[in-house]
Protein backbone atom coordinates (compact mmCIF):
# COMPACT_ATOMS: atom_id res chain seq x y z
CA UNK A 1 0.00 0.00 0.00
CA UNK A 2 2.44 3.11 -1.29
CA UNK A 3 -0.34 5.46 -2.28
CA UNK A 4 1.16 8.86 -3.36
CA UNK A 5 1.34 11.53 -1.11
CA UNK A 6 -2.01 13.39 -2.55
CA UNK A 7 -5.57 12.48 -0.78
CA UNK A 8 -8.89 11.51 -2.69
CA UNK A 9 -11.09 14.37 -2.81
CA UNK A 10 -14.18 12.13 -1.69
CA UNK A 11 -14.26 10.96 1.90
CA UNK A 12 -14.14 7.77 2.94
CA UNK A 13 -17.79 6.15 3.37
CA UNK A 14 -17.31 5.46 6.33
CA UNK A 15 -15.54 8.79 7.79
CA UNK A 16 -17.36 10.94 10.22
CA UNK A 17 -19.47 14.12 9.14
CA UNK A 18 -17.50 16.75 8.99
CA UNK A 19 -19.15 19.23 11.66
CA UNK A 20 -20.30 16.30 13.58
CA UNK A 21 -18.46 17.57 17.21
CA UNK A 22 -18.69 20.05 18.82
CA UNK A 23 -15.98 23.17 19.27
CA UNK A 24 -13.58 22.67 22.23
CA UNK A 25 -12.01 25.38 22.13
CA UNK A 26 -9.81 27.84 19.90
CA UNK A 27 -8.86 26.44 16.75
CA UNK A 28 -5.33 25.21 17.12
CA UNK A 29 -3.73 24.71 13.42
CA UNK A 30 -3.61 22.03 12.11
CA UNK A 31 0.37 21.58 11.85
CA UNK A 32 0.17 22.14 16.00
CA UNK A 33 -2.36 19.32 15.38
CA UNK A 34 -0.05 17.32 13.92
CA UNK A 35 2.85 18.13 16.51
CA UNK A 36 0.77 16.98 19.21
CA UNK A 37 -1.03 14.16 18.41
CA UNK A 38 1.40 12.32 15.55
CA UNK A 39 2.74 10.25 18.14
CA UNK A 40 -0.95 9.22 19.30
CA UNK A 41 -2.84 8.90 16.51
CA UNK A 42 0.44 6.62 15.07
CA UNK A 43 0.06 4.61 17.91
CA UNK A 44 -3.15 4.12 17.99
CA UNK A 45 -3.18 2.96 14.30
CA UNK A 46 -0.24 0.36 15.09
CA UNK A 47 -2.61 -0.86 17.47
CA UNK A 48 -5.54 -1.38 14.80
CA UNK A 49 -3.73 -2.90 12.39
CA UNK A 50 -0.28 -4.20 13.56
CA UNK A 51 1.96 -3.10 11.65
CA UNK A 52 4.04 -0.02 11.37
CA UNK A 53 4.56 0.79 8.08
CA UNK A 54 1.01 0.23 7.36
CA UNK A 55 0.18 2.50 10.25
CA UNK A 56 2.37 5.30 8.72
CA UNK A 57 -0.01 5.25 5.21
CA UNK A 58 -2.96 5.57 7.50
CA UNK A 59 -2.02 8.19 9.54
CA UNK A 60 -0.68 10.29 6.26
CA UNK A 61 -3.89 9.59 4.61
CA UNK A 62 -5.93 10.99 7.58
CA UNK A 63 -4.01 14.44 7.86
CA UNK A 64 -4.48 14.73 4.07
CA UNK A 65 -8.01 13.94 4.05
CA UNK A 66 -8.35 16.69 7.69
CA UNK A 67 -6.31 19.16 5.59
CA UNK A 68 -8.75 19.15 2.72
CA UNK A 69 -11.58 19.74 5.03
CA UNK A 70 -10.16 21.80 7.71
CA UNK A 71 -12.66 24.74 7.26
CA UNK A 72 -15.49 22.53 7.59
CA UNK A 73 -14.63 19.97 10.45
CA UNK A 74 -14.98 21.79 13.86
CA UNK A 75 -13.54 18.95 16.30
CA UNK A 76 -10.00 18.32 14.51
CA UNK A 77 -8.82 16.12 17.02
CA UNK A 78 -12.01 13.59 17.32
CA UNK A 79 -12.47 13.57 13.39
CA UNK A 80 -8.48 12.53 13.57
CA UNK A 81 -8.90 9.41 15.32
CA UNK A 82 -12.20 8.48 14.27
CA UNK A 83 -11.29 8.93 10.49
CA UNK A 84 -8.19 7.38 11.48
CA UNK A 85 -9.89 4.07 12.99
CA UNK A 86 -12.37 3.94 9.57
CA UNK A 87 -9.43 4.39 7.60
CA UNK A 88 -7.77 1.23 9.82
CA UNK A 89 -11.23 -1.20 9.61
CA UNK A 90 -11.56 -0.98 5.70
CA UNK A 91 -8.04 -1.41 5.08
CA UNK A 92 -8.17 -4.79 7.38
CA UNK A 93 -11.60 -5.38 5.81
CA UNK A 94 -9.55 -5.15 1.99
CA UNK A 95 -6.89 -7.01 3.03
CA UNK A 96 -8.32 -9.87 5.23
CA UNK A 97 -7.05 -12.39 2.90
CA UNK A 98 -3.60 -11.33 2.03
CA UNK A 99 -0.21 -13.21 3.94
CA UNK A 100 2.19 -11.08 5.07
CA UNK A 101 5.25 -12.05 3.24
CA UNK A 102 7.55 -9.36 4.23
CA UNK A 103 11.08 -10.02 4.93
CA UNK A 104 11.62 -11.01 8.69
CA UNK A 105 11.98 -7.78 11.06
CA UNK A 106 15.07 -6.99 12.40
CA UNK A 107 16.27 -6.04 15.82
CA UNK A 108 14.15 -3.32 17.85
CA UNK A 109 11.73 -3.52 14.58
CA UNK A 110 9.94 -6.38 15.40
CA UNK A 111 6.01 -6.45 15.59
CA UNK A 112 4.53 -5.54 18.70
CA UNK A 113 2.85 -8.37 20.90
CA UNK A 114 -0.70 -8.95 20.86
CA UNK A 115 -0.95 -7.80 24.25
CA UNK A 116 0.90 -4.21 23.60
CA UNK A 117 -1.41 -4.12 19.92
CA UNK A 118 -4.58 -4.09 21.96
CA UNK A 119 -3.27 -1.61 24.46
CA UNK A 120 -2.60 1.04 22.04
CA UNK A 121 -5.73 0.59 20.12
CA UNK A 122 -7.18 0.89 23.98
CA UNK A 123 -5.66 4.25 24.74
CA UNK A 124 -6.13 5.54 21.00
CA UNK A 125 -10.12 4.92 21.67
CA UNK A 126 -10.24 6.48 24.77
CA UNK A 127 -8.93 9.40 23.21
CA UNK A 128 -11.28 9.20 20.68
CA UNK A 129 -13.78 9.10 22.91
CA UNK A 130 -12.41 12.00 25.35
CA UNK A 131 -12.23 13.73 22.01
CA UNK A 132 -15.79 13.66 21.77
CA UNK A 133 -16.95 14.42 24.84
CA UNK A 134 -18.28 17.95 25.63
CA UNK A 135 -16.10 20.49 26.72
CA UNK A 136 -17.13 20.61 30.35
CA UNK A 137 -16.56 16.98 30.48
CA UNK A 138 -13.37 17.13 28.88
CA UNK A 139 -12.59 19.62 31.62
CA UNK A 140 -13.42 16.98 34.32
CA UNK A 141 -11.28 14.42 33.00
CA UNK A 142 -8.28 16.80 32.44
CA UNK A 143 -9.26 18.13 36.46
CA UNK A 144 -8.84 14.83 37.66
CA UNK A 145 -6.48 12.88 35.71
CA UNK A 146 -3.94 15.10 34.28
CA UNK A 147 -3.80 17.73 37.43
CA UNK A 148 -4.54 14.85 39.54
CA UNK A 149 -6.80 17.10 41.37
CA UNK A 150 -9.43 16.09 44.17
CA UNK A 151 -13.54 15.94 44.05
CA UNK A 152 -13.01 18.33 46.56
CA UNK A 153 -10.52 20.89 44.24
CA UNK A 154 -12.28 20.11 41.39
CA UNK A 155 -15.17 21.48 42.93
CA UNK A 156 -13.52 24.75 43.95
CA UNK A 157 -12.37 25.40 40.66
CA UNK A 158 -15.41 24.24 38.36
CA UNK A 159 -18.67 25.70 40.87
CA UNK A 160 -19.99 22.30 40.54
CA UNK A 161 -20.96 20.89 44.26
CA UNK A 162 -18.61 18.19 45.34
CA UNK A 163 -21.32 15.45 44.58
CA UNK A 164 -22.06 16.55 41.00
CA UNK A 165 -18.26 16.20 40.62
CA UNK A 166 -18.68 12.75 41.98
CA UNK A 167 -22.13 11.99 39.91
CA UNK A 168 -20.28 13.29 36.90
CA UNK A 169 -17.23 11.50 36.90
CA UNK A 170 -18.86 8.28 37.41
CA UNK A 171 -21.11 8.53 34.44
CA UNK A 172 -18.18 9.58 32.47
CA UNK A 173 -15.94 6.73 33.61
CA UNK A 174 -18.97 4.53 33.26
CA UNK A 175 -20.16 5.83 29.93
CA UNK A 176 -16.55 5.39 28.53
CA UNK A 177 -16.19 1.75 29.72
CA UNK A 178 -19.74 1.01 27.71
CA UNK A 179 -17.99 2.92 24.80
CA UNK A 180 -15.43 1.03 24.93
CA UNK A 181 -16.76 -2.50 24.78
CA UNK A 182 -18.96 -1.26 22.30
CA UNK A 183 -15.96 -0.44 20.00
CA UNK A 184 -14.96 -4.28 21.38
CA UNK A 185 -12.21 -3.11 23.41
CA UNK A 186 -12.89 -5.18 26.29
CA UNK A 187 -10.22 -7.43 26.81
CA UNK A 188 -8.89 -5.70 30.03
CA UNK A 189 -12.73 -4.42 30.80
CA UNK A 190 -13.49 -7.61 32.63
CA UNK B 1 -20.74 9.00 22.45
CA UNK B 2 -22.66 6.17 22.17
CA UNK B 3 -23.25 4.48 25.98
CA UNK B 4 -25.59 1.79 24.85
CA UNK B 5 -24.50 -1.34 25.58
CA UNK B 6 -25.37 -3.75 23.27
CA UNK B 7 -24.41 -6.85 24.34
CA UNK B 8 -26.49 -8.18 26.11
CA UNK B 9 -28.75 -6.79 29.37
CA UNK B 10 -26.30 -6.21 32.24
CA UNK B 11 -27.63 -6.68 35.95
CA UNK B 12 -29.07 -3.52 37.40
CA UNK B 13 -26.65 -2.10 40.14
CA UNK B 14 -27.93 0.73 42.40
CA UNK B 15 -26.55 4.15 41.07
CA UNK B 16 -25.23 4.72 44.38
CA UNK B 17 -23.23 2.28 44.92
CA UNK B 18 -21.68 2.37 41.54
CA UNK B 19 -20.73 5.86 42.82
CA UNK B 20 -19.41 4.84 45.90
CA UNK B 21 -17.17 2.40 43.70
CA UNK B 22 -15.84 4.65 41.30
CA UNK B 23 -14.93 7.13 44.17
CA UNK B 24 -13.20 4.32 45.44
CA UNK B 25 -11.39 3.56 42.58
CA UNK B 26 -10.68 7.20 42.06
CA UNK B 27 -9.16 7.71 45.77
CA UNK B 28 -11.94 9.75 47.44
CA UNK B 29 -12.68 7.84 50.12
CA UNK B 30 -11.55 7.37 53.56
CA UNK B 31 -10.31 3.74 55.14
CA UNK B 32 -13.49 3.11 56.85
CA UNK B 33 -15.61 3.52 53.66
CA UNK B 34 -12.78 1.71 51.55
CA UNK B 35 -13.41 -1.14 54.68
CA UNK B 36 -17.03 -1.13 53.89
CA UNK B 37 -16.90 -1.27 50.03
CA UNK B 38 -15.13 -4.03 50.65
CA UNK B 39 -17.63 -5.73 52.96
CA UNK B 40 -20.28 -4.71 49.77
CA UNK B 41 -18.03 -5.86 46.76
CA UNK B 42 -17.74 -9.13 48.81
CA UNK B 43 -20.88 -9.71 49.08
CA UNK B 44 -21.82 -8.60 45.13
CA UNK B 45 -20.00 -10.08 42.69
CA UNK B 46 -21.71 -8.02 40.16
CA UNK B 47 -20.75 -4.97 41.79
CA UNK B 48 -17.00 -6.57 42.28
CA UNK B 49 -16.83 -6.92 38.26
CA UNK B 50 -18.38 -3.49 37.88
CA UNK B 51 -15.41 -2.37 39.88
CA UNK B 52 -12.84 -4.27 37.74
CA UNK B 53 -14.16 -2.69 34.24
CA UNK B 54 -13.71 0.98 36.12
CA UNK B 55 -10.16 -0.10 37.66
CA UNK B 56 -9.48 -0.83 33.34
CA UNK B 57 -11.27 2.37 32.16
CA UNK B 58 -9.49 4.22 35.21
CA UNK B 59 -5.89 3.15 33.93
CA UNK B 60 -6.60 3.95 29.86
CA UNK B 61 -7.66 7.07 30.92
CA UNK B 62 -4.82 7.82 32.82
CA UNK B 63 -2.11 6.66 29.70
CA UNK B 64 -4.74 8.54 27.20
CA UNK B 65 -4.59 11.95 29.32
CA UNK B 66 -0.90 11.72 30.73
CA UNK B 67 0.18 10.40 27.17
CA UNK B 68 2.54 7.86 29.21
CA UNK B 69 2.83 6.06 25.57
CA UNK B 70 6.27 5.94 24.21
CA UNK B 71 6.78 8.64 21.53
CA UNK B 72 6.35 7.65 18.49
CA UNK B 73 6.85 9.46 14.97
CA UNK B 74 6.71 8.94 11.51
CA UNK B 75 9.50 8.19 9.36
CA UNK B 76 11.95 11.48 8.53
CA UNK B 77 10.85 11.51 4.61
CA UNK B 78 7.37 10.91 4.98
CA UNK B 79 7.10 13.36 7.98
CA UNK B 80 8.84 16.26 5.93
CA UNK B 81 6.72 15.51 2.99
CA UNK B 82 3.40 15.61 4.85
CA UNK B 83 4.61 18.50 7.24
CA UNK B 84 5.21 20.35 3.36
CA UNK B 85 1.87 19.37 2.38
CA UNK B 86 0.39 20.68 5.83
CA UNK B 87 1.59 24.18 5.13
CA UNK B 88 4.42 24.32 7.95
CA UNK B 89 7.39 25.97 7.28
CA UNK B 90 11.02 24.30 6.66
CA UNK B 91 12.86 25.07 9.94
CA UNK B 92 15.68 27.60 8.91
CA UNK B 93 18.18 29.10 10.84
CA UNK B 94 16.31 32.32 12.59
CA UNK B 95 16.78 35.74 11.70
CA UNK B 96 17.73 38.46 13.64
CA UNK B 97 15.08 41.30 13.95
CA UNK B 98 16.22 44.52 14.89
CA UNK B 99 13.08 46.28 16.65
CA UNK B 100 13.50 50.12 15.70
CA UNK B 101 12.22 52.06 18.78
CA UNK B 102 8.86 53.98 18.27
CA UNK B 103 7.89 57.18 19.04
CA UNK B 104 4.96 57.17 21.95
CA UNK B 105 2.55 58.17 19.65
CA UNK B 106 3.04 55.29 17.73
CA UNK B 107 0.55 52.58 19.28
CA UNK B 108 -3.04 53.14 18.03
CA UNK B 109 -4.67 54.67 21.41
CA UNK B 110 -1.95 56.92 21.74
CA UNK B 111 -2.41 58.12 17.73
CA UNK B 112 -6.21 58.27 18.29
CA UNK B 113 -5.75 60.45 21.31
CA UNK B 114 -3.75 63.15 19.56
CA UNK B 115 -6.15 63.36 16.38
CA UNK B 116 -8.69 63.73 18.40
CA UNK B 117 -7.14 66.33 20.79
CA UNK B 118 -6.53 68.23 17.09
CA UNK B 119 -9.91 67.91 15.93
CA UNK B 120 -11.21 69.14 19.05
CA UNK B 121 -8.65 71.99 19.03
CA UNK B 122 -9.74 72.74 15.49
CA UNK B 123 -13.15 72.90 16.55
CA UNK B 124 -12.60 74.94 19.65
CA UNK B 125 -11.07 77.66 17.47
CA UNK B 126 -13.23 77.83 14.45
CA UNK B 127 -16.18 77.77 16.88
CA UNK B 128 -14.46 81.26 18.84
CA UNK B 129 -13.37 82.59 15.72
CA UNK B 130 -16.56 82.77 14.20
CA UNK B 131 -18.41 84.03 17.51
CA UNK B 132 -15.90 86.88 17.16
CA UNK B 133 -15.98 87.73 13.98
CA UNK B 134 -20.13 87.71 14.34
CA UNK B 135 -19.84 89.74 17.35
CA UNK B 136 -17.55 92.46 15.41
CA UNK B 137 -19.98 92.75 12.68
CA UNK B 138 -23.00 92.62 14.99
CA UNK B 139 -21.51 96.13 16.14
CA UNK B 140 -22.28 99.45 15.02
CA UNK B 141 -19.48 101.01 12.88
CA UNK B 142 -19.47 104.48 14.51
CA UNK B 143 -20.32 105.70 17.75
CA UNK B 144 -23.95 106.01 17.82
CA UNK B 145 -25.38 102.92 19.65
CA UNK B 146 -28.85 102.05 19.60
CA UNK B 147 -28.57 99.54 22.29
CA UNK B 148 -28.89 101.84 24.94
CA UNK B 149 -26.13 103.72 25.28
CA UNK B 150 -26.25 107.78 24.27
CA UNK B 151 -26.35 108.85 20.59
CA UNK B 152 -23.24 110.52 19.80
CA UNK B 153 -23.39 113.72 18.35
CA UNK B 154 -20.39 113.68 16.53
CA UNK B 155 -21.18 115.31 13.14
CA UNK B 156 -22.71 118.76 15.36
CA UNK B 157 -19.45 118.97 17.69
CA UNK B 158 -17.53 121.79 16.30
CA UNK B 159 -15.18 121.38 14.56
CA UNK B 160 -12.10 122.52 16.89
CA UNK B 161 -13.46 119.62 18.96
CA UNK B 162 -12.51 116.97 16.23
CA UNK B 163 -10.99 114.41 16.86
CA UNK B 164 -11.66 113.91 20.65
CA UNK B 165 -9.93 111.85 22.92
CA UNK B 166 -12.18 109.04 24.06
CA UNK B 167 -9.14 107.36 26.75
CA UNK B 168 -10.21 106.51 29.96
CA UNK B 169 -8.45 109.15 31.40
CA UNK B 170 -11.86 110.39 32.50
CA UNK B 171 -12.67 108.86 35.40
CA UNK B 172 -16.39 108.40 35.83
CA UNK B 173 -17.96 109.68 39.04
CA UNK B 174 -19.06 107.52 41.74
CA UNK B 175 -22.16 105.59 41.27
CA UNK B 176 -21.69 105.81 37.36
CA UNK B 177 -20.91 102.94 34.89
CA UNK B 178 -18.86 103.61 31.77
CA UNK B 179 -20.45 101.49 28.94
CA UNK B 180 -17.65 101.25 26.47
CA UNK B 181 -18.18 98.86 23.52
CA UNK B 182 -14.79 96.78 23.24
CA UNK B 183 -15.06 98.07 19.39
CA UNK B 184 -15.49 101.53 20.11
CA UNK B 185 -13.00 103.74 17.88
CA UNK B 186 -11.31 106.11 19.73
CA UNK B 187 -9.26 108.62 18.80
CA UNK B 188 -6.46 110.74 20.85
CA UNK B 189 -5.50 113.77 19.82
CA UNK B 190 -2.89 115.71 21.75
CA UNK B 191 -4.62 118.97 20.78
CA UNK B 192 -7.56 117.45 22.37
CA UNK B 193 -6.91 118.85 25.94
CA UNK B 194 -9.08 117.75 28.81
CA UNK B 195 -10.38 113.63 27.88
CA UNK B 196 -14.05 113.33 26.44
CA UNK B 197 -15.30 110.43 26.45
CA UNK B 198 -18.10 109.62 23.33
CA UNK B 199 -18.51 105.63 23.46
CA UNK B 200 -21.25 103.68 22.43
CA UNK B 201 -23.03 101.02 24.08
CA UNK B 202 -22.93 98.86 21.81
CA UNK B 203 -23.73 95.88 23.89
CA UNK B 204 -23.59 92.38 21.91
CA UNK B 205 -26.24 90.98 23.95
CA UNK B 206 -29.91 91.04 23.29
CA UNK B 207 -31.74 94.27 23.95
CA UNK B 208 -32.42 94.10 27.62
CA UNK B 209 -35.23 96.49 29.69
CA UNK B 210 -32.80 99.25 30.92
CA UNK B 211 -33.57 102.50 32.41
CA UNK B 212 -34.32 105.28 30.81
CA UNK B 213 -31.10 107.43 29.21
CA UNK B 214 -30.16 110.76 29.57
CA UNK B 215 -28.53 113.03 26.74
CA UNK B 216 -25.64 114.55 28.47
CA UNK B 217 -23.70 117.25 26.84
CA UNK B 218 -20.96 117.75 27.97
CA UNK B 219 -19.07 120.48 27.70
CA UNK B 220 -15.50 120.37 28.52
CA UNK B 221 -13.29 122.43 27.33
CA UNK B 222 -15.01 124.38 24.60
CA UNK B 223 -15.56 120.50 23.08
CA UNK B 224 -19.10 118.97 22.63
CA UNK B 225 -19.52 115.31 23.46
CA UNK B 226 -22.13 113.28 24.06
CA UNK B 227 -21.17 110.56 26.59
CA UNK B 228 -22.22 107.57 27.24
CA UNK B 229 -22.17 107.66 30.87
CA UNK B 230 -24.97 106.71 32.37
CA UNK B 231 -25.99 107.30 35.95
CA UNK B 232 -27.18 104.43 37.33
CA UNK B 233 -29.04 105.08 40.46
CA UNK B 234 -31.51 106.75 41.76
CA UNK B 235 -30.71 109.14 39.46
CA UNK B 236 -31.41 107.53 36.61
CA UNK B 237 -34.74 105.52 37.43
CA UNK B 238 -36.68 108.36 36.07
CA UNK B 239 -37.60 109.98 32.66
CA UNK B 240 -34.39 111.73 30.56
CA UNK B 241 -33.29 114.63 32.03
CA UNK B 242 -33.23 116.06 28.45
CA UNK B 243 -37.42 117.52 27.98
CA UNK B 244 -35.79 117.05 24.24
CA UNK B 245 -35.60 113.33 24.14
CA UNK B 246 -38.64 112.76 27.14
CA UNK B 247 -41.01 114.75 24.23
CA UNK B 248 -39.48 113.28 21.13
CA UNK B 249 -38.85 116.69 19.91
CA UNK B 250 -34.84 116.66 19.70
CA UNK B 251 -33.56 119.94 18.18
CA UNK B 252 -30.61 118.18 17.23
CA UNK B 253 -30.31 115.25 14.25
CA UNK B 254 -29.92 112.42 16.27
CA UNK B 255 -29.20 109.77 14.24
CA UNK B 256 -29.65 106.22 14.20
CA UNK B 257 -28.13 103.24 12.41
CA UNK B 258 -29.73 99.71 12.86
CA UNK B 259 -27.51 96.99 12.17
CA UNK B 260 -28.49 97.09 8.46
CA UNK B 261 -26.86 100.50 8.25
CA UNK B 262 -29.79 102.87 7.13
CA UNK B 263 -30.30 105.43 9.80
CA UNK B 264 -33.57 106.31 10.96
CA UNK B 265 -35.49 107.34 14.24
CA UNK B 266 -34.84 109.94 16.35
CA UNK B 267 -33.38 110.40 20.23
CA UNK B 268 -36.52 109.58 21.81
CA UNK B 269 -37.49 106.83 19.68
CA UNK B 270 -35.80 104.00 21.48
CA UNK B 271 -38.50 101.97 22.22
CA UNK B 272 -37.74 101.27 25.90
Amino acid sequence: MTEPLTSSSEPEPGAPAAVAFPVLAAKETLVELFESEESAVLGFAIGLVGRRAVAEELVQEAFLRLHQLWGQVENPRAWLYRSLRNLALNHLRDHSRETVVEEPEGPGNEPPPDEALGRLEAVGMVRLLIAELAPEDQDLIRLKYHDDLKYQEISRKTGLSVSNVGYKLHHLLKGLADALRHAGIDRSLG
Amino acid sequence: MNTKNNEGPQPWIDPALEARVVAGVLGETSAFEAAELDRVLAENPELAIFKRRIEAVHALVGVAVRRETPKIQLSPDRRQKLLEKLGARPKGPKRKVFVLPRPFWWSSRNLIAVAASLVIGAIVVTFFGTMVVFQARQEPADFEGESGGLMAEYGNAPAAAKPMDFGMNAAPAAGVTVNVAPSSIATVSPKSGPVNMVSTVASTAPMAPMPPVALSNVRNGGTTAVSSLDKVGPDSAGPSRNPEANSGNCSSPCRRRDVSGTRSGVCGDRGF
